[in-house]
Formats: C-alpha cells, sequence, structure tokens
C-alpha cells in the first residue's frame, strides 16, 4: 500500500516538474487531459465500459463551470462543485437508461444522447451557451480560498489544476482499490459469474460509468478555467475519442497509462502541429500502430516486459543498478 | 430421509423457441440431501440447474426455495437467497490470484456497493477467504493467477467461488468433468464433506460417483423426469438402462 | 405548416427517399461487416467520402461520371480489401473486439487527412451529369431526376445483393460465415477470403454511397465523419447485422430528416438521434436485430 501511494507521489513530483522543460500553457494542459483519460479509463480498463460519448460529461462540465462563472460570478470552487454535480447526474442518468444494452449498441447511444447535448447547446440553449462560438466573457479568475491567487497568472493556473488534479488522482485510486472498485474489475473479467455470485451487475456498470463521468466533468470545468471560456466542440461526441487515443496510448489496464497518453498526446499536438495542420493524422496513424504492435500502450508493455522477465534477470538489473551508483 | 423439503419445483417448462428443453419437471430437494441428477446427453440437466439458479427464466411452472416462489427472480437476487452453482464449463476470473477470486465473490455477504474502505483491509472478508481456500485445500495457491491453474484446480476454484457466497445449497454442474481417477475420488470425499453442512445436486455422468454419493438419484431424459429413487432402485430399473443403453 | 402544395410534399418526400438510399446503402455495409467480423468499422464514413472524392478526380480525369462511378467503387473497394488484409487481419486472432474497432476509429482519425493533403479543404464540384439535371415534371408533379436514379439505383443494388446472398454459392457461404465461422472453417473453406470478400463488399456498398452522393452534397474531407454517426444510427435502429434491417431503418430516417428539415429546419440533425435513443430503449436489438448479437 506504501508502494501505491510512492506511486502518486512520483508522478506528482514528476508532473510538478512539467513546466520547466514545456511551457505552463502545455503542461497544463497536460493535467486537464490527463485526467479526462483516467476519468475515461475507470469505465474502459477497469470496468470494461466502452462509452463514445464522454464528450457529453467533459462538456457538461465545462459548460456548468463556464455557467456559474459566466452568469452567477460564481467563485472557481462553486463552478466545479456544480460541475460535478451536472456530469455525474448526466453520467447516472445515461448509464441507467442504456445499461441493459451490451458492448456496442451501449457504445453508440451514449454517443446518441451525448450528441443531443451538443445540439441543445449549439440550437435552442444558443443564448445562455453561445453557440457555435461557445461560452465566452468569462473574467479572469481569482482564487480566494485557501490562498488568494490571480489564476490569470500561468504559474498560479497550473498549480491550482496541479491541486486538483492530485486530491482526484487519490480518490480514483481509492475507489479503484474498494470492494466497489473489486467488483469493477470482475465485471470486467466475467459478468456472468459475477452475477452467479449476488451482484446486481447493472448496478455495477451504473456506478462505474457515474464515477468515471463525475471525474470526467472535473476535467471539463478545469478546461473551462484553464482556456477562460468554453468552446462546443467539447460536447462534440467525436472528440471522446481524445480520452480514448490517450488510454490507449498510455495503456489501458494500468492506473497512470492514460496520464502518461496524455502527456505525450499533448506534447505531439502542440509541437507537431507547429509543423504541419495534418497531426490527426499523425495521431491516427499511430493508434493504428499502436493496436497492431503495442496493445497494451506504452505503460501495459512496459509491465508486461517486467513481468516476463524472471527473477534472475531482475537480480541482474539490480546488481549493475547498484554498481553504478 | 423425513427432512423438510429445501428446494423443489412444480411443472417446471422451459422452451427455447421450438425447442422444450425442460418438460413439467416437479422435483423436490430435501435439507442435507446428496441428490445426483443423471441422463443422456440433452437431457435438460444443465438447462435444469440454471432454472434453479435463476441463470434462465422459466418458460412456466414454479420454483419454491424454502418455500417462497423465486421463478421469476433475477440471478443475483436468488444467489442471495442461498442457491449457489457451479459450473460444467468452468468460470471464474482468469486474471486475479485464487485468493482475489474468492474474496471477490465473499464480499458479497459483507459489504454494500462499498466504495470507500481498501478491499485489502475488510478483515472479515478476508479471513473468510481464506478459510474456504483452506476447506477446498487451495489455501497453499492463493497467489497464483486463476488462469494458470490447472484444469482439476480451476474447477475446485469454481466451486469455492460459489461456497464462498454461503449459500443453503450447492448445485454442481459436472464437478468431476475432466478430471483423473485420483481427482475424481478427491472430489468426492470432498462433496460428501460438504454435504454435512449443505444440501447438494450435482449433475454427474460418472456412474461410479453417482451410486457411491448420492442419497437419492433423479433420472432426465428429454427434459422430463424418467425415474427418482435410492441408488439401489435405478440401478435395477429397466427404463434407466434402456435409455443409457446407447452410452453418454 | 400544412400550407406547403402537396406536390412539394411529394418532392420532399422523393429527396427523403434518396437520402435514405444513401443511408440505405452505407447502412447495409456496415451491417454486413458487423456480421462477418462482429467490429463496427469506425471508417465507414471514411470510404464513403473516399468514393465521394474518387468520383471526383475520375469524372475530371476521364469525363464521364458513370465511368467514374464504377471505377471509383472498384478502387476504392480494393483498398477496403488491402485494408483489411494488412491491418485487420491480424487482430483476429486476439480475440479482443475492442482492437479491430479501435484501428478503425484510428483510420477514421487518419484518412481524412491524408485526403486534405491532396485536396485541401475546399469542397470539390461534382455535376449532376448529363441527361440527369433538373427535373421531370408530370403534371403537377415535380420529380428531381437524379434523385430518382439514386432510388432506382439503390433499389437495384439491393436487389442484387439480396439475390446473391440467397441464390448463389458465394453468397451463402457468407451468409454462413456471418452465422458460424467454424462450420464454414470446418468445410475446408478459407474464412479470412470470405471476410474479405464480405468486407470488401461491405466497403463497395459504402462507396457507391459516396460516389452517387457527390453530386447532392458537399464534397469535402469532413464529409465521412458528419455522415457515419448518422449511419450508425440507421445501422443500430435497423438492427446490427440485418441487411433487411438497414434498408427499412435507411428509408425511414431519410424520410424524418427530410421531414424535418422541411418543417423544422434546425432539428434535423438531432431528430436522428432522439430515433435512435426511443427505439433502443424500446427495442434494445433495433427493428430487426438479432438477438444477444454480444
Amino acid at each position: 500500500m506504501i508502494k501505491e501511494y510512492a506511486h502518486i507521489a512520483i508522478v506528482a513530483l514528476i508532473l510538478l516538474t512539467l513546466p520547466l522543460w514545456l511551457n505552463f500553457t502545455t503542461a497544463t494542459d497536460i493535467l486537464v487531459f490527463g485526467l479526462y483519460a483516467m476519468a475515461f479509463n475507470v469505465a474502459l480498463g477497469f470496468a470494461g465500459i466502452l462509452s463514445f460519448g464522454h464528450a457529453a460529461f467533459f462538456g457538461v462540465g465545462a459548460y456548468a463551470a463556464g455557467l456559474a462563472l459566466r452568469y452567477f460570478g460564481a467563485s472557481v470552487w462553486t463552478a466545479i462543485f456544480w460541475a460535478v454535480l451536472c456530469a455525474s447526474l448526466v453520467a447516472l442518468l445515461m448509464g441507467a437508461l442504456c445499461v441493459k444494452k451490451r458492448g456496442v449498441y451501449f457504445a453508440l447511444l451514449i454517443a446518441a444522447f451525448a450528441q443531443m447535448f451538443y445540439f441543445l447547446a449549439l440550437s435552442p440553449l444558443r443564448f445562455i451557451t453561445g453557440g457555435e462560438d461557445g461560452l465566452k466573457g468569462i473574467e479572469v479568475l481569482k482564487l480566494k480560498f485557501p490562498v488568494h491567487a490571480d489564476l490569470g497568472h500561468p504559474a498560479a493556473l497550473f498549480g491550482f489544476i496541479f491541486c486538483i488534479l492530485i486530491v482526484c488522482i487519490l480518490v480514483m485510486h481509492r475507489f479503484v482499490h474498494s470492494p466497489l472498485g473489486s467488483l469493477m474489475k470482475g465485471l470486467e473479467e466475467n459478468e456472468p459469474r459475477l452475477r452467479a455470485c449476488g451482484y446486481n451487475t447493472n448496478a455495477v456498470k451504473i456506478w462505474a460509468f457515474a464515477v468515471s463521468g463525475l471525474f470526467s466533468g472535473v476535467a471539463g470545468a478545469l478546461y473551462t478555467v484553464n482556456l477562460g471560456y468554453v468552446p462546443l466542440d467539447s460536447l462534440y461526441w467525436l472528440n471522446s475519442g481524445t480520452p480514448l487515443v490517450m488510454t490507449l496510448l498510455g495503456g489501458m489496464h494500468t492506473f497512470f497509462g492514460p496520464l502518461l497518453g496524455a502527456g505525450i498526446f499533448i506534447f505531439f499536438q502542440d509541437n507537431v502541429s507547429v509543423y504541419t495542420a495534418r497531426w490527426e493524422f499523425f495521431v491516427g496513424a499511430l493508434v493504428v500502430i499502436l493496436i497492431l504492435i503495442f496493445p497494451g500502450g506504452i505503460l501495459g508493455t512496459v509491465k508486461e516486459k517486467i513481468a516476463q522477465a524472471d527473477e534472475g534477470d531482475r537480480q541482474g538489473i539490480w546488481f549493475w543498478l547498484k554498481k553504478l551508483s | 430421509m423425513a427432512q423438510k423439503i429445501i428446494l423443489e419445483t412444480k411443472d417446471l417448462e422451459k422452451d427455447f423457441g421450438g425447442l422444450r428443453a425442460v418438460r413439467k419437471v416437479s422435483f423436490a430437494l430435501r435439507h442435507g440431501e446428496i441428490r445426483s441428477i443423471i441422463g443422456p446427453n440433452g437431457a435438460g440437466k444443465t438447462t435444469f440447474f440454471n432454472l434453479l439458479s435463476g441463470r434462465l427464466q422459466p418458460s412456466a411452472g414454479s420454483i419454491f426455495y424454502q418455500g417462497r416462489n423465486i421463478a421469476g427472480l433475477p440471478q443475483h437476487k436468488i444467489c442471495r437467497l442461498g442457491v449457489a452453482k457451479s459450473h460444467q464449463i468452468t468460470s471464474i476470473f482468469p486474471k486475479l490470484t485464487v485468493f482475489e477470486n474468492v474474496r471477490l465473490s465473499a464480499q458479497m455477504r459483507v459489504t454494500r456497493n462499498n466504495f470507500w474502505s481498501r478491499s485489502q483491509s475488510l478483515r472479515q472478508v478476508n479471513e473468510r477467504a481464506l478459510e474456504i481456500l483452506n476447506e477446498v485445500g487451495m489455501l497453499a495457491k492463493k497467489d497464483i493467477m486463476a488462469g494458470n491453474l490447472p484444469h482439476g484446480d480451476q474447477r475446485y476454484l469454481d466451486i469455492a467461488i460459489a461456497m464462498a457466497t454461503e449459500p443453503q445449497i450447492l448445485l454442481l454442474d459436472e464437478p468431476t468433468a475432466g478430471m483423473t481417477p485420483a481427482e475424481t475420488v478427491e472430489m468426492v470425499l470432498f462433496v460428501q464433506k460438504l454435504a454435512k453442512t449443505l444440501t447438494i445436486a450435482l449433475i454427474e455422468h460418472d456412474m461410479g460417483v453417482v451410486m457411491h454419493i448420492s442419497h437419492y438419484i433423479t433420472v432426465l431424459h428429454n427434459g422430463a423426469i424418467l425415474a427418482e429413487g435410492a441408488p439401489e432402485e435405478i440401478h435395477c430399473n429397466q427404463e434407466v438402462q434402456r435409455v443409457y443403453l446407447g452410452g453418454h | 405548416m400544412f400550407h406547403i402544395p402537396p406536390n412539394i410534399l411529394l418532392m420532399q418526400a422523393i429527396i427523403g427517399l434518396a437520402l435514405g438510399a444513401v443511408f440505405v446503402l452505407l447502412a447495409s455495409g456496415l451491417s454486413m461487416i458487423y456480421g462477418l467480423m462482429d467490429v463496427v468499422n469506425f471508417a465507414h464514413g471514411v470510404f464513403f467520402m473516399l468514393g465521394a472524392y474518387a468520383v471526383y478526380q475520375f469524372n475530371l480525369t476521364l469525363g464521364n461520371f458513370w465511368v467514374g462511378v464504377a471505377l471509383a467503387v472498384l478502387a476504392v473497394a480494393l483498398l477496403g480489401a488491402l485494408t483489411e488484409i494488412s491491418l485487420l487481419r491480424p487482430l483476429y486472432k486476439t480475440g479482443n473486439l475492442l482492437y479491430p474497432l479501435l484501428l478503425t476509429f484510428g483510420l477514421a482519425l487518419a484518412l481524412p487527412d491524408v485526403v486534405k493533403m491532396f485536396y485541401g479543404l475546399m469542397p470539390m464540384p461534382v455535376n449532376y451529369p448529363e441527361g440527369l439535371q433538373g427535373s421531370l415534371l408530370v403534371g403537377p408533379l415535380i420529380v428531381p431526376k437524379y434523385r430518382l436514379f439514386v432510388i432506382v439505383l439503390t433499389f437495384s443494388v439491393m436487389f442484387s445483393l439480396w439475390l446473391f446472398l440467397k441464390k448463389s454459392n458465394l453468397g451463402m457461404i457468407l451468409r454462413a460465415t456471418t452465422t458460424d465461422k467454424g462450420m464454414v472453417d470446418a468445410m475446408g473453406i478459407n474464412v479470412n477470403r470470405v471476410v474479405t470478400l464480405g468486407f470488401s463488399i461491405g466497403i463497395a456498398l459504402a462507396a457507391l454511397g459516396g460516389a452517387v452522393a457527390a453530386p447532392m452534397v458537399s464534397v469535402e474531407p469532413n464529409m465521412g465523419v458528419n455522415i457515419v454517426l448518422q449511419c450508425f444510427v440507421v445501422t443500430v435502429v435497423g438492427g446490427l447485422g440485418s441487411l433487411g434491417g438497414a434498408v427499412v431503418s435507411g428509408v425511414i430516417i431519410g424520410e424524418v430528416v427530410a421531414f424535418t428539415s422541411l418543417f423544422a429546419g434546425g432539428y434535423a440533425d438531432v431528430v436522428i438521434y432522439f430515433v435512435m435513443a426511443v427505439i433502443l430503449l424500446v427495442r434494445p436489438r433495433g427493428l430487426f436485430g438479432e438477438l444477444s448479437r454480444e
């Protein structure tokens, strides 16, 4: 257990160093999308639930926060609270409605529902959401609690989002290792057997989906805080593919894989798009290559290799490491 | 045996499209019995068990568990009431360790959608899981990945997972399938030990096992009960011999 | 709302039917691929788009729309076959259905950019072929010629497909493969080739959809992305794996969209998702889908 908290601490330290070798914008983006991808993976990697509609939770979170900030002059914390509330409710509702459908039907049905939110923001609710242009007019944010900070300053913004991310990581970690978390693992491995053990697997699925939606909503709120406005795109169903690619890249059956994937993806996006507007080609090609060669993603493949290496190899490596230091 | 009836069915039926797999089966299982269900392939034995455990819903008829009609209840509710089943085709959680497999099942009785405490620290659940592993003789193997176990061990694990739900009735679907003669003997002893605290119904093809272990035998043929009785009676029953003459 | 004269309504119905025809082509291809491989082909929209661009290019180079359509279908179908053999086949042995699905998703991301590299972002114009421009006037009725053609063509293609599947040997093998690969394999037939053939037919249908849609819609790199979710809706409503379902569902949804744009323009896009949500909630496997096709 201490080992796991050590892992979290190491990851936190690495994240803190990001602004040193990347600029603040990229670093903060990585934090936000890292959270989004990890939230997505709670459903996919841990409970085996594929969804193409996570943009709904992310986008609802983003808009909820944006609306609170824009029209109600809310504090950042209040905005995040509303994002959490709305995103979880949406996820709970959609999960409950669609839970009886299997695999691909579920994923597509969720995407369809998500697209309805997109449309709501685009047209009927245009007067409050800003329609195609997105929700603009959010003032530069100031943090009043627990410390005073001007969130217009990139370092303060990074620090704030970093803290929220770490809290979310701790909570997600706890959840994944709880009895309910174990049920999710069982769900992914052998759902019929889990039912035969006396569990209402539909309820477990809904819970897993709601938790995934909750944290996606937090990511959405942070997205708004980071950008200073809410683009309509955050609700577009195809953008549910973003956390999917990141998760795949980093490793969908690992806890931190999606975070790593987000890091690489964002880095790619920010640096490749300088050279070419065709970066989606690279992402797509990357997905294709990954699936063919490294379906476990980076972390997944690394873990596999470590597991496969026998004791002898491991002793050998330690021996050489000690010699070198 | 004058024990109370713990599980009974009345005119139970199951149709699959045009196929009637189970026909008007009226069956009564007494507390503390060891009952064997035998019959040629396709007789409807596994379907019958699936109806009892709630995996399938009956097309007609009723199932009474401790006097209460459970037909139509979802599988997980029936399990919670106390009817557990092991599987003809082994069904376990291959990427979890043996211990985690049993613990996952055992936590059903203890936790309710607990999403905060750490699994490891639920001592009650952990102890119960270890107890069960000890009973099936797999304590030494508790940290092995379930998918890596040999066939015989996987079948014991399947049973252990069912036992962890603390059932009153245990339905065993071909527990000795694919086992060597030595393993079969061990399984027979194991089932007899289980029968001291549980009511057991088992589907079996191995006649040696069936004759040795059973208090009563039910013979199914084409989805209906052909004969029922003590082992000696079934052994001498001409109908049963005729049905089995084609081999099984 | 009901001030609209009936001949306009009829014209809209024909437009809806033509739109439905395109959906039918797309959805039946998608359904066939799902039936064979248990994979939802996310790249289906991309092949639709490639069909449109191919007809644009062949039309430009060869000056003949009809030859252009035929070549477009062949070329894209070939590309589909190559894709299946080189990228998808290696994934079958993993047994994990998620991987092929994700791979097609990767293709759906990458290929539009390739097209952008060659053709840029601006829509490419494809004219109605000579002889099919304008409308037929039958008394008070206005019948757009090209759309009528699309309807007739799709009907013929679907009928031929049905004949092929029902009556020909190859068709029967294809159908058997969707039900039980193992059995087909046991009969000594190369299942991999059957799957490739089926996949190519599915892609050919998508390409045909794109080729005939080219004069009617805006031919630009993202046209596939926009249509792919709608295509899923049609397929899922009809029932994944059911060809008949794809036809019925395509027609219904085409009409629904056409009439929604007539009466409540802004909602045309979303009404599709609403229909899908309602149908899936009420009848999870779609109108004609098979049970437990999980």
